[in-house]
């Protein structure tokens, strides 16, 4: 009690001195003044005295709620203002598609690629230089080499992975004629991340080397996109199931 | 007295008036200091660290007029500012030199201050606030390295996304906010970054940071100033090679602030702990020292545990460093062949260089406190500066204008031949000069002068009316 005393004495010599002036007729003032003068009126320690309402403490703890309670009711309409960082400028809906060479600007062709190579893609494609450009739209479609069965010309000798390593989100790169060693199995052409040295196998996209090999699944795969070769031999790109389950999410991985 | 020969001027009077309504601002709660005399620039480190984040943002401004954010447009911006725009060569190279500076004397300031004892007595508002903005200024760093869009860019704004998006709990969210998704959103919002929202966090940090005593010394100033030209005319930044969304980058080593965190993710172990809580361990071991230590000691010497964590700690930090750049050179190698750093060897080497430089600095300490006497104190060794006599002042003086006059025509000259490089460095030199111009002029007090010469006079004076087997000197100066 006595500790309240004190608090309230030195919330008195905190307030101003026109609050002061008006405690000392405040029968005369009008009650809209009142909020002010009742804290100092708690120095002549007669607050119950008081002709308007209830004693002055308690009078400010109830205003101290509504205020706060406004503080917040005001601020809450601004928690959904969230979502305006979360926006992007901009995304695309994928579709069936044909593959295009990034680099020549053709349709890719079975008859064109040779086993053992690489051609990178953006999908889903738009015409639009800065769009295609992104390098979590960017994709390798890897022909296998022959000691893989890479000379078949359907699909089976065809991968698509997402090229954002599932380490630390870098653009790995399709190296040819790199004679790797998995599980005992020797095979060639390799997927090397560079910047801190992950590997993939070319088959399933499963990580053998580095440190992607250590993270917990599906965080040690990469994401795959279905493909389909028709008649003329022309490569075309599946709308793919983004579900961690079938063809993964770019920079999460995929469950092999 | 109103009717005196000596009427105060136009400009005076414009000074005093300004200053006098400089009176009810912000900037009157400081006390700031031009030193009279040489000091030690390790005392005012923080005031250089703000000069040159002031730099920073002027260079910067300018940049900003020709710079263009995007996946396709950033490097061909800035390419055009390296090699069209006049002077923005040297712009975008003063720019770049300073970061490094600013990160340097952020990371000694730290530890002069760190050994000095100052995060004691009741400077532990300002040293925490300086712990979050010494990293905000590598985050500052980070976010500007990487608008030039190459291909160490492209991949350290990756890495970068990555942690965010794989730290615990919030990780994926916060990505969302900070990064939005894909380049184009990345590119962007590090630009917001780097030019308005960290720096607008810095200021306000610095405002907090500031201690009511600063210290401005231009002749320091401006030989910092003339270093970083000079290094930018020896080592100009470079371009890199440009990101090509149809080929791959290869291997890229990050700024050296970061080399350190790369060597630790290189060992393989989870991205979070390498790359987060690792070097995190070296940022809470500062920001927590202030709670911890509370013994009344300032001096180093008196603090064996503290000296000898911080010693630990530079140890930890030169060997992340260096060891961050050593990448295998071999080309026909697997990439984790080439890149992987093995864990044994190197947290081995961390843990022993830890131990050993800790329990020599500690034993040392220890024995050296054992050695001291209590109640003898050392005598401070006197410095006698070097003090110009008039003749020697205006010489020296009108020399170095000369030399900078030379310089500037050589400089101008070296500009239109195209040789920007040589020409940035000239004028560094031109800098370095006016730092010593501006050290000469202020070491120049005519009263001084008097003072010495009276007391020289007098001591001949004393010498030749004694003449006696005791040649005293007489310590008779006149003030």
């Amino acid at each position: 009690m006595a500790e309240e005393e004190k608090n309230q004495q030195s919330d008195n010599q905190n307030a101003s001195a026109d609050t002061q002036v008006t405690s000392s007729d405040s029968n005369t003032t009008p009650p809209v003044s009142q909020e002010e003068p009742q804290t100092s009126i708690a120095k002549d320690s007669s607050p119950e005295e008081s002709v308007d309402g209830p004693p002055s403490k308690e009078r400010r703890n109830f205003l101290k709620v509504i205020a706060t309670a406004g503080g917040i009711l005001g601020l809450t309409p601004f928690i959904p203002y969230g979502s305006f960082f979360t926006a992007t400028l901009g995304g695309t809906e994928p579709v069936r598609q044909k593959i295009m060479n990034a680099e020549t600007g053709s349709f890719v062709n079975v008859s064109d690629m040779q086993p053992d190579s690489s051609v990178i893609f953006p999908f889903p494609r738009t015409g639009d230089v800065e769009k295609d450009s992104e390098p979590f739209r960017r994709y390798q479609l890897i022909r296998l080499a022959p000691d893989l069965g890479g000379e078949s010309n359907d699909a089976s000798s065809f991968r698509i992975y997402s090229m954002v390593c599932v380490h630390m989100w870098c653009l790995w790169d399709y190296i040819e004629g790199r004679e790797v060693e998995v599980n005992g199995e020797k095979f060639t052409g390799n997927i090397e991340c560079p910047c801190h040295g992950s590997n993939y196998d070319v088959r399933d996209g499963l990580s053998h080397k580095g440190p992607a090999i250590k993270q917990s699944k599906p965080n040690d795969a990469l994401p795959t996109l279905p493909l389909e070769v028709d008649e003329n031999g022309d490569i075309w790109v599946l709308p793919p199931d983004t579900a961690l389950e079938a063809d993964g999410v770019v920079g999460l991985g995929r469950y092999v | 007295m109103a009717a005196t020969s000596k009427k105060p001027g136009l400009i005076s009077k414009f000074w005093d008036y300004t200053v006098n309504r400089l009176n009810r601002t912000v900037f009157w709660g400081l006390k700031f200091t031009m030193p009279q005399k040489f000091l030690s620039p390790m005392g005012y480190s923080g005031m250089l660290t703000f000069c040159l984040f002031l730099l920073l943002g002027i260079t910067g401004a300018f940049l900003m007029l020709f710079y263009v954010p995007g996946i396709e447009g950033a490097f061909d911006s800035v390419e055009f500012i390296d090699e069209e725009i006049p002077y923005g060569f040297a712009i975008r190279n003063i720019h770049y030199h300073a970061s490094n500076a600013m990160v340097f004397m952020a990371v000694l300031h730290l530890y002069y201050q760190y050994f000095s004892g100052r995060y004691k007595i009741k400077n532990e508002m300002i040293w925490v606030t300086g712990m979050v903005l010494g990293v905000i200024t590598i985050l500052e760093a980070f976010t500007g390295y990487n608008l030039l869009f190459n291909d160490r860019a492209e991949l350290a704004v990756s890495i970068g996304v990555s942690l965010t998006v794989f730290s615990p709990i919030v990780g994926p969210q916060l990505a969302q906010m900070i990064w939005g998704q894909g380049f184009s959103d990345f590119l962007i919002r590090l630009y917001a970054l780097h030019v308005f929202i960290i720096p607008i966090v810095m200021g306000i940090l610095m405002f907090v940071h500031f201690p009511r005593f600063l210290v401005f010394d231009l002749p320091m100033w401006s030989v910092m100033v003339g270093v970083i030209l000079i290094t930018g005319g020896i080592f100009p930044v470079e371009m890199g090679v440009k990101f090509d969304p149809n080929h791959p980058p290869g291997i890229t080593v990050p700024e050296w602030y970061l080399t350190g965190l790369y060597a630790f993710i290189r060992t393989g172990f989870d991205k979070f702990i390498t790359g987060g809580l690792l070097p995190a361990l070296l940022i809470a071991m500062f920001l927590f020292v202030p709670f911890i230590d509370h013994s009344r000691k300032i001096s180093w010497k008196d603090r064996p545990f503290f000296s000898a964590l911080g010693i630990a700690s530079i140890s930890q930090v030169f060997i992340t460093t260096i060891w961050g750049f050593y990448v295998n050179p071999d080309p026909t190698k697997n990439l984790d062949d080439r890149l992987f750093v093995e864990p044994v060897p190197f947290y081995g080497v961390l843990l022993v260089s830890v131990v050993l430089s800790f329990v020599v600095v500690y034993g040392f300490l220890k024995a050296r406190a054992a050695l001291v006497v209590p109640g003898q104190k050392a005598v401070p060794t006197k410095q006698t500066p070097i003090i110009l006599n008039t003749f020697w002042t205006y010489a020296v003086l009108i020399l170095l204008v000369i030399f900078e006059i030379i310089l500037n025509g050589m400089a101008l000259m070296a500009y239109q031949g195209g040789l920007w490089a040589l020409a940035l460095f000239e004028t560094g030199a031109i800098f370095c000069i006016f730092g010593i111009i501006a050290h000469v002029y202020r070491s120049y007090n005519p009263k001084v002068i008097e003072a010495e010469k009276a007391a020289k006079e007098e001591a001949a004076k004393a010498a030749k009316e004694a003449d006696a087997a005791v040649p005293t000197i007489t310590n008779s100066k006149s003030d």
